[in-house]
């Protein structure tokens, strides 16, 4: 039973997570996706601004991860791995979309909704005003100020992390991320965010 | 001791890197306008780690599942895959891959000369090279002497050395990078664009080049 599984699954580390998976165990790959789809599937979104896409592109990720399984060795962080195919994947379907012709990416249209008595509090609506101007923003950026702002600010990979991710020096995240955080500071103050 | 502004420092800063925190520290309590720029970043960065995140449906797991033991299923594919519609990106890749080993840039008219002979093998995610005939195919070629550079879009060819191995991206961060050095926005602008420049890859490059890689795979 799969419920029997997940009560010592979650104490076993990803890396031991995919030895089981390397031997075959579904139960242990499984758990892997499901300690990883809300970050995979969020990086996703914020990269391709689209919520039904982003989730293709997450799936596409976990299908990769598990065809390349047998060959993974645990020697990185394994989320950098799988941030790395999520990304990969990423970047050639924002490739495809600019070869169609909708090169942008676009803010996501997940403004809270009002509840069923049409209530919304001050703060809820201020929250998802902040909300959309991100969202927008984050848009507009490249995709190389994109990626490094969203994995370190949404996913909270340190600079080492991202660097494995991008496969880059430290010091490109940093003078990269500094730059990505300009643009969206003074994106946001000229689209109305004056005190962000 | 000059008492500089630290505006360009304030992102490292935030994160725990910066080369000079005490410095940092000390310029901010005289500072107003380095100040406040450092509250706004923190307030951008609380704000974007309070962003919604996404909920998953329970069939996600359901599918990725499905779709892994499917692919698992599939027969080995063959190695290049001269019909498909992969093919043509596959070769714009192989050209840009070459232009930049070559030290020519990808549009200029004086590539530099070189006596090693390279190639390069381009993985495509539209084509799904079966791993086993990249790996044979490749460990030939290195057998035979070539120098073969593996472009690929994600770490499949890391077992190769590092010399031998570029991702999709490296590449198009070498080049924009390129292009971004002599002044110009890669991610913006018509034909100083990085994708630009790899969607328009001229076709009789593409042809050399493909029946050179014809020549070298045809007999595996
Ligand atoms: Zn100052």
């Amino acid at each position: 039973m799969e419920a029997k599984a997940d009560e010592w699954m979650p104490q076993l580390d990803d890396w031991e997570l995919v030895a089981r998976a390397q031997a075959g165990d579904e139960n242990a790959f499984a758990m892997l996706v499901r300690r990883y789809q809300v970050p995979v599937i969020h990086f996703c979104q914020r990269m391709t601004g689209s919520a039904e896409d982003a989730e293709d592109v997450a799936q596409e990720a976990f299908v990769r991860l598990h065809r390349h399984l047998k060959r993974l060795k645990p020697q990185a962080r394994f989320s950098t791995v799988l941030f790395g195919i999520a990304r990969n994947l990423t970047l050639n379907y924002l490739r495809d979309m600019k070869r169609r012709g909708r090169g942008q990416s676009r803010p996501l249209e997940t403004c809270p909704l009002p509840d069923a008595e049409g209530r919304r509090p001050d703060v809820e609506a201020r929250m998802g005003e902040i909300e959309r101007l991100l969202e927008e923003g984050i848009a507009r950026l490249s995709p190389a100020h994109r990626e490094v702002l969203v994995l370190r600010e949404i996913q909270g990979l340190d600079y080492d992390a991202i660097a494995t991710v991008l496969k880059c020096r430290k010091g490109t995240v940093k003078s990269r991320l500094a730059r990505a955080r300009e643009q969206l500071r003074q994106r946001l103050v000229s689209l109305g965010g004056e005190e962000i | 001791m000059s008492d500089k502004h630290v505006l360009d420092a304030l992102s490292a800063y935030i994160d725990g890197e910066a080369a000079h925190p005490d410095r940092i520290e000390r310029h901010l309590r005289r500072c107003p306008e380095c100040a406040r720029r450092h509250m706004e970043l923190l307030k951008l960065s609380s704000h974007l780690g309070a962003m919604n995140v996404p909920e998953v449906p329970p069939e996600f797991l359901t599918r990725v599942m499905a779709h892994a033991r499917e692919a698992e299923m599939l027969p080995a594919r063959r190695f290049w895959l001269p019909a498909s519609p992969g093919w043509v990106a596959a070769l714009a890749l192989i050209v840009v891959g070459l232009a930049l080993l070559y030290g020519a840039r990808p549009n200029g008219s004086t590539p530099a000369t070189t006596s090693r002979e390279q190639v390069a093998v381009v993985r495509d995610t539209t084509l799904y090279l079966d791993d086993e005939a990249v790996v044979d195919a490749m460990a030939k070629l290195m057998d035979e002497g070539v120098d073969l550079t593996y472009v690929a879009p994600d770490a499949s060819g890391d077992w190769l050395p590092e010399d031998n191995f570029i991702t999709y991206d490296e590449m198009v961060v070498s080049l924009a990078e390129e292009i971004e050095d002599e002044g110009g926005d890669p991610y913006l602008g018509g034909d100083t664009n990085v994708y630009g420049l790899i969607d328009g890859m001229g076709s009789s490059e593409a042809a050399v080049l493909g029946s050179l890689l014809t020549d070298y795979m045809g007999e595996g």
